[in-house]
């Protein structure tokens, strides 16, 4: 399990392969942070190639999504499938983030 | 078998693994050995190394991945409502905070503090990391009356709701705190819930807001839990006695023979449980909380070791998921 950070215009993307759990959470956090002190603003998690989130990812995604609106930036996140869209709905954090079916429907929505 | 004989018995059987963070408190360090020894639960410590008991397992909170996993579950669920990173991380330093923490993640069964926290402190713990069960809108609480004989040859033991936590219940907290106090009486005492809504009136013998508000109470209640046996308004002697209720209420399904008395207010509830405890002599064991997805339980300040004991048994016969829960099956079924 890995997570890829590329550019795409001014829209900084993260790729999460595998699982968002408690033993990496942390890492994903820091690579994220870190380009928010860049300056970045725009930030799309894209979970196409996850199956797994546990509470512990979740927790980082709802403290990253606070830290990078407290910077005026935006945090969305893509292709949920339908067992993570549920944890999300379970959890109500659907009402938190703004999530979109495609990669390409995210980025068009900055 | 007095009735906790038969709670101790029952808890013993199932050796369910309660949490309880406040470990360096002698009287629940006295209650937890004492668990130990008689092999009533799993008795597990959260707290310090100082806090440490020979035999006894210690979840230690100054574990820096513990704590950032107690921080994580506080973001999933009070972050959308505010919380931020480093408040989590501090409330992620509190024993009771973490201990709910474990219960939330399957962890343990259940949780049994306040003989050092608040109510209030230990209820909010609660309610940020358990919560309600499904389907259920009301947290509140029920005292287990251990009361001599006054109706038959023997004693009784009676469920009084709610004396502890909601203050003036709607119809719809009323109709919950009936449902919910049914579905623990299946657990902790393991005889048939009958239900009885108590009032100064008897079928209509007053009249009032707070009559409207149990008659609604009840009509919910048998919507919700067509299988339960209720019925209310009803003085307490038409829900207790059985000549009276043959008089006010002949036909009623409970009149006479109740056992889960609900009162209309906090008022009733707390003046009634204190008096019977001290006019007649009854041991009063509570309040348990009730209502939440996993037992946790909150105990008086002035609690001793032998209700810590007591109160960590109802709890762990509160963490049986298989006893009949009365509304689950009949909320699917409607929907709501």
């Amino acid at each position: 399990m890995s997570f890829s950070i590329k550019k795409q215009g001014d829209i900084v993307v993260v790729d999460v392969e595998g699982q968002l759990i408690v033993g990496n959470r942390q890492e994903l956090k820091q690579k994220v942070l870190d380009e928010l002190e860049r300056g970045e603003k725009k930030f799309l998690i894209d979970f196409a190639q996850t199956g797994y989130i546990d509470s512990s990812g979740l927790g980082v995604l709802v403290s990253l999504s606070k830290k990078i609106r407290e910077q005026g930036g935006e945090l969305r996140l893509a292709n949920l499938n339908d067992d993570l869209r549920t944890l999300f709905e379970l959890t109500k954090l659907d009402t938190l983030f703004q999530i979109s079916d495609t990669r390409d429907r995210a980025l068009s929505s900055f | 078998m007095t009735f906790l004989e038969s709670l101790h018995e029952r808890a013993a059987s199932q050796r369910r693994r309660i949490l309880f963070p406040e470990a360096g408190d002698p009287r629940t360090k006295g209650a937890v050995r004492e668990l130990l020894l008689r092999g009533i639960v799993e008795p597990v410590l959260v707290g310090m190394q100082q806090d440490a008991m020979p035999g006894v397992e210690l979840i230690d909170v100054s574990d820096p991945l513990l704590s950032a996993e107690v921080a994580d579950q506080l973001m999933v669920i009070r972050g959308p409502k505010g919380m931020t990173d480093e408040e989590a991380e501090a409330h992620s330093a509190s024993p009771l905070i973490v201990a709910d923490a474990l219960v939330r993640l399957g962890r343990a069964d259940g949780c049994v503090a306040g003989a050092v926290h608040t109510s209030a402190e230990v209820i909010r713990a609660a309610l940020w990391l358990i919560g309600p069960a499904d389907r259920v809108r009301t947290i509140s609480s029920a005292f287990y009356m251990d009361v001599p004989a006054f109706r038959s040859a023997v004693g009784e033991v009676l469920t009084f709701t709610d004396c502890a936590v909601v203050r003036r219940p709607t119809a719809g907290q009323l109709a919950d705190i009936a449902i919910s106090a049914a579905s623990d009486r299946i657990r902790i005492v393991g005889d048939v819930p009958r239900v009885a809504f108590l009032s100064f009136s008897t079928r209509g013998s007053g009249k009032g807001e707070s009559i409207e508000r149990i008659r609604a109470a009840v009509s919910e209640v048998r919507m919700l839990a067509p299988e339960l046996a209720v019925d209310g308004e009803l003085q307490g002697d038409a829900a207790l006695i059985d000549a009276v209720a043959a008089q006010k209420a002949p036909d009623s399904p409970v009149g006479g023979r109740a056992n889960v008395l609900v009162f209309p207010d906090l008022d009733s509830g707390n003046i009634a449980y204190k008096l019977v405890q001290r006019l007649a002599s009854a041991r009063a064991i509570g309040p348990i909380l009730q209502g939440m997805r996993h037992p946790c339980n909150d105990l008086s300040r002035g609690a001793s070791a032998e209700d810590i004991f007591n109160v960590a048994a109802i709890t762990a016969l509160q963490a049986d998921d298989s006893a009949a829960t009365l509304l689950n099956p009949i909320r699917q079924e409607t929907g709501t």
